[in-house]
C-alpha cells in the first residue's frame, strides 16, 4: 500500500475530486498511485463526476481589459465558487496586445495578428499551446486561398490530440476553398487546397462572420454562422448555418431554428447575439441565443423519423434570465447588448460579454452564471479579446509515462 | 426524501414510516454501544442492506473497523441527515449549513478527518464520503508532490530517472 494514512482506493477518490494540476501532482507522488491514476478507470470515474468534474476542465478565461491609461492583459482562473479551479495555464497573454484570439479548444488557442500590425497582404496566424507554452507559427497558405481578413471563416481545430501536441486546423475562405494544417510534435504543414461543393439546391452564403461567430465542430462536420445579405445589413434574420462536411468536401446551408431570432432584443437583432456550439460533449449542434429577457439554447435533435423536417428537430431550452445573471446591479444594465465570446465543449460553459456590465461565464448544465469581471457603468474600461481555456484531461493522462509497477509495489 | 417515483417510492415511504420508530444498536471496536434510529442508521448503505436482508436487528451491528470517537462523529452526521426532513428550501439550507460547519470542524483535525473518511467508506455513507473526500481534495490544491507525500505518509519510490522523465508533465511547477 502506497500511503500509510489512506489506502490507494481512497487516495484515488481524493484525486478524482481534484483539479487537473493536483491530479498530475498526485500521479508524481509514487508508483502505485500513478499507475491507478493513469488507468482508464480513473477517466471513467472522472467523467461520472458530472458537471462539477466537467467544470474543472475549464482552466480559465483570458481577456484584455483597457481603461484610460492602463491595459491589463491577463488570464483569470475561475472564481472561488468553483471548487476545482486551478492555477494559470501556460499562456503568454501578452500576445493579446498584437494578436486577436480566434478560437480555442483543448488547451490550444489560435491567434491572428491584428491588422494594424500586419501588412495588408500578410496573414500571420499562430497556434498557442497553453499546456506546454509552445507557439507554432503557421507558414503561408496556398495561393488559391483567398485569406483576406474579413473573408475567412474562423479556423476550426478539427482534432486536438496528445494534450495539444498534435492538431488539425482547417481554414475556409469565402470562395469555398479549404486548406488544413496538420501538426504532430515534430512539425507540420498545410495539405492541398480543396474546393468545396455545395449540395444540390443550396447556395453559397454571401459572407462569413469572422470574429463574431465560432465554428461548432460535431464529428467531422464544421458549422458556422454566415450571412445571406450584404455585410452592413447583417442581422439575425439574414443569418444561416453553413455546414461543411470536411472529408467529403461538401457543404450545405440551414435556416436558423424557426422563431429563434424573433425573441431577440431590439429591432436590429444583431447577429453577435447568436452563437453556434457543439453541445453534449461535441455530439450535438446547438444555437445559443441572447433573447430579450433571457439566454436560451436551441439544440438540433437526432433525426428520429425520415419525415421530420429539420425545423421540427430544434428544441429550445431556457438557460437563465438576464436579471438572474446578477441581481445586485441595476436591472437596466442587464438589457445591454450581448456578445458571445466562445463555448467550451468539455465544461459546457458559454463565455459572453454583456455591454456595460462585464464578462460572464454561463454553465449550460447547471444553468448558473459566474461573473468573471465587471466593468464600471461609466465608460472607463472595456473588455476585449476574451476566450475560454479548457484542457482535455483524458488526453493529458494518456500521454503521461507509465512506469513498471514491479519495483514500486509492496 | 424519496427520489424514486410512483408505487415503489410510496411503498418505501410506508415501510420507512413503519420502521421509523425502530432503534438499532451499533457497536464500536472498543465495545461501546450506540443506539440510533433506523432512519439514521439507513444513511449507511452497508447497514441498510444488512437490515433489509433481515439481519438480526435486535442484536445490533458490531463495527470492528470503527472506534468510538469516530463512530460518534459519524452518527452525528447520520442523525442530522436521517432524522430530519429536507423538503423545503429552508430545511435544505439548514442541512447545507450543518454540512459546512461539520466539515469545517473536522478539517481542523486532519487525522480525525481521515478516520471519518475511512469509516464513511466502510459504512458506505455516500453523502458523508463525498463531503470528506472533497474537503481533502481541496486541501491538496496547490501542494507539490513532496507535500502530498508528507501529508499522506506516501513512501517515495521514484528513481532519479523517473523524476527526470516526468518533470515536464507538471506545467505549474
Amino acid at each position: 500500500m502506497a500511503s500509510t494514512i489512506l489506502p490507494d482506493d481512497l487516495m484515488l477518490e481524493i484525486a478524482v475530486r481534484s483539479d487537473i494540476v493536483s491530479i498530475v501532482r498526485c500521479a508524481a507522488t509514487c508508483r502505485s498511485l500513478r499507475g491507478r491514476i493513469l488507468e482508464e478507470e480513473f477517466c471513467r470515474r472522472h467523467r461520472a463526476g458530472g458537471s462539477n468534474a466537467a467544470t474543472s476542465l475549464l482552466r480559465g478565461v483570458s481577456y484584455r481589459f483597457r481603461c484610460d491609461l492602463n491595459t491589463f492583459v491577463g488570464v483569470t482562473t475561475q472564481a472561488a465558487s468553483s471548487p476545482s479551479s486551478s492555477p494559470l495555464p501556460r499562456f503568454d497573454a501578452g500576445i493579446l496586445n498584437t494578436f486577436e484570439p480566434m478560437v480555442s479548444r483543448d488547451g490550444l488557442v489560435v491567434v491572428l495578428e491584428d491588422y494594424v500590425y500586419a501588412a495588408p497582404d500578410r496573414f500571420n496566424m499562430c497556434v498557442c499551446n497553453t499546456i506546454t507554452g509552445d507557439v507554432t507559427s503557421l507558414p503561408a497558405m496556398d495561393r488559391a486561398m483567398k485569406v483576406k481578413r474579413r473573408l475567412i471563416y474562423p479556423p476550426a481545430l478539427l482534432d486536438v490530440g496528445d494534450a495539444g501536441r498534435s492538431f488539425e486546423l482547417l481554414v475556409a475562405d469565402n470562395e469555398l476553398h479549404t486548406q488544413t494544417f496538420s501538426f504532430d510534435g515534430g512539425g507540420g504543414g498545410w495539405g492541398a487546397a480543396r474546393t468545396i461543393r455545395m449540395d444540390a439546391g443550396h447556395r453559397k452564403p454571401s459572407i462569413p462572420m469572422p470574429f463574431t461567430t465560432f465554428p461548432a465542430i460535431v464529428g467531422r462536420a464544421v458549422h458556422w454562422l454566415a450571412g445571406t445579405e450584404r455585410y452592413w445589413e447583417l442581422q439575425a434574420h439574414g443569418v444561416v448555418i453553413f455546414s461543411l462536411r470536411v472529408d467529403a468536401a461538401c457543404a450545405a446551408t440551414m435556416e436558423l431554428p424557426p422563431g429563434s431570432a424573433d425573441k431577440m432584443l431590439g429591432c436590429r437583432k444583431d447577429s453577435h447575439e447568436l452563437m453556434l456550439a457543439a453541445s453534449r460533449g461535441g455530439t450535438a449542434l446547438s444555437l445559443v441565443v441572447a433573447e430579450r429577457e433571457l439566454i436560451s439554447v436551441w439544440t438540433l435533435e437526432e433525426e428520429a423519423t425520415a419525415a421530420a423536417t429539420t425545423a421540427a428537430r430544434w428544441s429550445r431550452q431556457v438557460v437563465i434570465t438576464r436579471l438572474a445573471i446578477d441581481r445586485s446591479v441595476e436591472a437596466e444594465r442587464m438589457y445591454s447588448n450581448v456578445f458571445f465570446e466562445g463555448f467550451g465543449e468539455r465544461s459546457g460553459v458559454v463565455l459572453l460579454r454583456l455591454h456595460r456590465f462585464g464578462l460572464v461565464q454561463l454553465n449550460l448544465a447547471t444553468k448558473e452564471a459566474l461573473v468573471v469581471r465587471r466593468v464600471s457603468t461609466r465608460w472607463s474600461g472595456s473588455i476585449s479579446k476574451a476566450r475560454l481555456h479548457e484542457v482535455d484531461l483524458y488526453s493529458l493522462l494518456r500521454c503521461m509515462k507509465h512506469f513498471d509497477l514491479a519495483t514500486g509495489r509492496e | 426524501m424519496a427520489t424514486g417515483s410512483g408505487a415503489a417510492a410510496a411503498a418505501a415511504d410506508a415501510e420507512e414510516k413503519e420502521s421509523g420508530s425502530r432503534m438499532i444498536t451499533l457497536t464500536s471496536n472498543e465495545g461501546k454501544a450506540f443506539v440510533v434510529t433506523e432512519a439514521s442508521a439507513r444513511q449507511s448503505a452497508t447497514i441498510r442492506s444488512m437490515v433489509d436482508d433481515g439481519g438480526c436487528v435486535d442484536k445490533g451491528f458490531p463495527l470492528p473497523n470503527v472506534d468510538s470517537k469516530t463512530l460518534a462523529r459519524v452518527i452525528q452526521y447520520c442523525d442530522e441527515h436521517g432524522n430530519k426532513e429536507a423538503h423545503t428550501v429552508d430545511e435544505r439550507a439548514a442541512l447545507a449549513k450543518f454540512d459546512k460547519d461539520f466539515i469545517a470542524e473536522l478539517d481542523a483535525d486532519k487525522a480525525f478527518l481521515y478516520d471519518v473518511t475511512m469509516a464513511a467508506n466502510y459504512l458506505h455513507i455516500q453523502g458523508l464520503f463525498a463531503l470528506t473526500t472533497q474537503c481533502i481534495a481541496d486541501t491538496i490544491k496547490g501542494k507539490t508532490p513532496e507535500e502530498i507525500r508528507t501529508a499522506f505518509g506516501i513512501e517515495y519510490d521514484l528513481t532519479a530517472q523517473d523524476e527526470e522523465e516526468i518533470k515536464e508533465e507538471d506545467t505549474h511547477a
